[in-house]
């Protein structure tokens, strides 16, 4: 297959310069992703998805345009920019005038870490793992048992007109699980899986015994759980959930994009009060178990981004144009899903950060209340113009009189934006990022790798229902 | 010699008994917009191929986008995935030719004259915007402006071949608009999203659905949540496509009844909705996202009755399952990615409306919500059915007149009792959205969380 290598990505950007662009990057991707679906004892699935791929971005006298090919001969490419430089062209008379702000030129070289490169590993190994944990699943109470592996390598170059130069490897590496649970006539499921920024090592590291006895667990458990009649609850929102929490209630609503489109609830509220004083919530680029994203796709090194200190609105996210129309400093949050995609205004790793809190006091304090857990639950979703987001947690627990007491379904929990926040009143000290290879945050058809986590908080009164 | 005729020459060098070759040549442009503006327009070519093999009865899957590079490559690395894989008794190998569904329509030359000239479509998006904020402003909004946009037009040409002789090749085209508006009334501040997704553009249809739609977006000014309770529903087809889509498709998977996570197995024959359901997989409605003459797998599509009058008559079938259950026409092997199998998915989903309108429906109400868009829906359990969804776009009706516009309150039940006992009328105002029409639907007695 071709490679990245193989294009003189420099020369593309002082030729799109020569024929009249002001400005001109290029990324440069080399994508692979491995598969194996284990279905019920067989490999439902097996295989591979290879790309390499280039898109070019150029501005002419403020108007942009992009062009995204896979045919790299430098004949194509050529053609391409031209091509690229007549659409921005075409598109002066209707288009918004793009502001990239300035910053120094990036010159970067990154690689997530690793120690055993996945692909070195023979696929029958890969195989053997998805069938040890179903042999291990097996019961007469679980009805179905879907397994998967996944891994990513992500290589990604990027250059631009100005000078920068950032080449940037992932690895990243899964397994996940659905499984469907008959108990007493009742039907219930859950899926869930575990992921790292790492190579085959994590796969070593993981007792995944214990991981799958424990989802079982949960299944079985929840098949015959009750429901919790929709209304408003005191709920204790584990580690994971509340990076759901926050990246679906405040992380696109501070998104620079939606900022200008006028999409965004937040937009006119910097420095304002816009949640508890107990809450701070931070966007970074690395960290231990999150994605890996320490460049962004316009070659801006990753700040860690304090999005909200004690409850004051600090920050919002940045691409370059963001930045310039805002008249802000970019904070390296330019991503696109891939080569043929434009870039949009993305969240990294999103958290809360921990107070003095201990989880078992936070519960013991709660009278009456629910604790809400992620394994099992299914994402959220945000609409940041009307300010309203919901997310669906896994099983969890009623807590009555301080003590966890009858399991109860997954339930769907919503908010508003400028309220949620506000209702905070406890948060723990512990703290845990969770990231995922075989999924990631959605924004207009792109998906892009994400982290999740913070530490456990209580929030009062919000709407639930299972 | 192509890609195609190459693998399909040299696969038993390497040792595959089979093989099947799949590729998808796309071409589209692509246009965002962002505050009333054209943000960036953007031309994407893209070619994927992915190709299966299979020894005895062990297959496995390799696909590259781009530069294929040398066949040699590609077959080596898919006889060692062939490899891997395990022994499955049930692998009935790639299916024989039996031809193509004539009656498809899913290329429209103008769709495609339309890419060709990229300034004219700038023009012509930059005047549906302008249109769009001016028929919201002639409904009544005191301000309208477009918050983002995008429109995504090309072609799509699929090719399949195999070893026991098919080869077909269909080009399509396909269309993706949505267009999100923020509303200013004197009620206060909302947003509506529309979107048209097919295979056509259709100028006299998109300016009726503007018309339409900005009729809708001036409803939701003020919005609350509500008290928490039972409430009659009134569904908007646009959700009601959705949660077909989300929690009924999974469930009609021959693949999920095989492998027990659909409550809808061992129930073919019976009764699982109200009579008022009638449900069609059909490949042949014109122009709309699943209208394709075969399927990823090469197998003909055709139209079949999936319930009847509330009894379930049929699954949805790829080949796989199709020889397991021994079931008459398959044709829905999709995949939803290039690396995966085909698994059993739908074309154009239809279900069939009855009588009535919206606001028929609301003066039949005496207290209720109109849910015209929910978020989160896409996470409620086919497994089970059960329904779990965040209103955002809602009336509240009370004596037969909308009272309140709502938003941030959650809706939960079980898709069979909504459209089973508790279904108490379909309208007649079917809708196409993403390859699903549906209308919209009553619903008695459904909880409702909020205040």
């Amino acid at each position: 297959m071709p490679s990245c290598y193989d294009v003189d990505i420099e020369q593309l950007t002082k030729r799109g310069v020569e024929l009249g662009a002001d400005f001109v990057d290029v990324r440069c991707q080399e994508h692979f992703y491995e598969l194996i679906e284990y279905d019920n004892g067989i490999v439902r699935n097996i295989g591979s998805t290879a790309s390499t791929g280039l898109n070019l971005r150029v501005l002419v006298k403020g108007s942009a345009a992009y062009l995204a090919t896979e045919e790299l001969s430098n004949d194509k490419i050529k053609s391409a920019i031209e091509k690229a430089i007549k659409l921005a062209r075409s598109s002066a008379n209707y288009s918004i005038k793009w502001d990239l702000a300035e910053r120094p030129v990036t010159v970067g070289l990154a690689e997530s870490k690793y120690t055993i490169k996945p692909e070195d590993i023979d696929l029958e190994s890969k195989v053997d793992l998805l069938r040890y944990l179903n042999g291990i699943l097996r019961s007469d109470q679980l009805t179905s048992i879907a397994l998967r592996y996944g891994y990513e390598r992500d290589r990604r170059f990027y250059a631009s007109s100005r000078g920068d130069r950032v080449e940037c490897s992932t690895r990243m590496v899964g397994v996940g699980m659905h499984l469907v649970a008959h108990v007493e006539g009742e039907y219930e499921s859950l899926s869930d899986s575990a992921s790292s920024t790492a190579g085959w090592e994590f796969v070593k590291q993981v007792d995944w015994e214990n991981y799958a006895l424990e989802r079982r667990k949960i299944v079985l458990e929840s098949t015959t759980a009750g429901r919790a009649k929709p209304g408003k609850y005191d709920v204790i929102l584990d580690n994971e959930m509340v990076g759901v929490l926050l990246h679906e209630a405040f992380g696109h609503a501070s998104e620079g994009d939606s900022i200008i489109s006028h999409e965004s609830i937040l937009e006119g509220r910097m420095g304002e009060v816009v949640a508890s004083d107990l809450v701070t919530i931070v966007d970074e680029g690395v960290v231990d178990g999150g994605a890996f994203v320490p460049y962004d796709d316009e070659g801006t090194p990753k700040k860690k981004t304090t999005i909200v200190k004690s409850g004051v609105l600090t920050s919002f996210l940045h691409s370059l144009d963001t930045a310039g129309k805002l008249e802000a400093e970019p904070t390296g949050n330019a991503r696109a899903m891939s080569h043929r995609d434009p870039i949009l205004v993305r969240q990294t790793n999103i958290y809360m950060e921990p107070r003095d809190w201990e989880l078992n006091e936070l519960i013991r304090d709660t009278k009456r209340g629910i604790y809400i857990r992620a394994i099992g639950g299914g994402g959220g979703e945000v609409q940041p113009i009307s300010g309203a987001f919901t997310f669906v947690s896994g099983p969890g627990y009623f807590i009555e009189n301080g003590e966890l007491s009858r399991p109860i379904k997954s339930a769907i929990l919503s908010g508003l934006i400028l309220e949620t926040l506000r209702n905070i009143d406890a948060v723990t000290r512990d703290f845990s990022i969770k990231t995922s290879v075989f999924g990631g945050c959605g924004k207009f058809g792109q998906v892009v790798r994400t982290g999740v986590g913070g530490s456990h908080v209580r929030v009062r009164n919000m709407t639930l229902g299972g | 010699m192509d890609f195609i005729e190459e693998a399909l020459k040299k696969h038993r060098i390497y040792g595959l008994d089979e093989i099947e070759v799949y590729s998808v040549a796309s071409r589209r442009i692509s246009i965002n917009a962002s505050a009333d503006k054209v943000k960036e327009p953007a031309l994407v070519n893209t070619v994927v191929h992915s190709v299966r093999g299979a020894t005895g009865h062990k297959a496995g899957n390799v696909a590259i986008r781009g530069d294929v590079g040398k066949v040699e490559e590609v077959m080596s690395r898919l006889k060692s995935v062939v490899n891997a894989s395990s022994e499955d008794r049930d692998w009935p190998g790639f299916p024989p030719d039996c031809g193509v569904n004539k009656e498809v329509i899913c290329y429209d030359d103008k769709t495609a004259e339309l890419m060709q000239d990229e300034k004219a479509l700038l023009e012509l998006f930059a005047d549906i915007m302008e249109e769009t904020r001016r028929k919201v402003v002639e409904e009544g909004a005191v301000k309208a402006s477009i918050v983002s946009a995008w429109w995504s037009l090309g072609t799509t040409d699929y090719s399949i071949a195999n070893s026991n002789g098919v080869y077909y090749r269909s080009p399509c085209t396909f269309n993706n608009l949505a267009i999100q508006v923020k509303v200013s009334t004197e009620r206060g501040t909302s947003d509506w999203t529309f979107y048209s997704n097919n295979r056509r553009v259709d100028l006299k249809e998109l300016y009726e659905a503007i018309d339409r739609e900005s009729a809708i977006a001036v409803l939701f000014g003020g919005s609350k949540p509500v008290k928490s309770g039972k409430y009659n529903i009134i569904l908007y087809n646009n959700v009601l496509s959705n949660l077909l889509s989300d929690v009924l498709v999974p469930a009609l998977s021959a693949l999920n009844v095989l492998h027990r996570r659909s409550p809808l197995r061992d129930k073919l024959q019976q009764a699982i909705f109200s009579e008022k359901i009638s449900l069609s997989d059909d490949p042949t409605l014109r122009l709309e996202r699943g209208s394709r003459p075969f399927d990823d797998e090469g197998v003909s599509t055709n139209s079949k009755a999936l319930v009847d009058r509330g009894t379930l008559k049929n699954f949805l079938h790829n080949y796989y399952t199709s020889r397991k259950f021994n079931a008459q026409g398959s044709g829905n092997g999709f995949r939803r990615s290039p690396e995966v199998s085909p698994t059993p998915m739908p074309t154009n989903l239809v279900l069939k409306g009855d009588s009535g309108s919206i606001e028929e429906f609301i003066k039949e109400t005496s207290r209720g919500l109109v849910i015209y868009d929910v978020i989160g829906q896409w996470m409620s359990n086919p497994v089970t059915g059960y329904i779990k969804a965040n209103i955002t776009h809602g009336l509240l009706v009370e004596s037969g007149e909308i009272s309140q516009a709502v938003k941030g309150s959650i809706v939960v039940g079980n898709i069979y009792e909504w459209l089973g006992n508790s279904l108490d009328n379909l309208g007649s105002d079917t809708k196409v959205y993403s390859g699903v029409a549906a209308p919209s639907a009553v619903i008695r007695s459904v909880d409702v969380g909020g205040e």
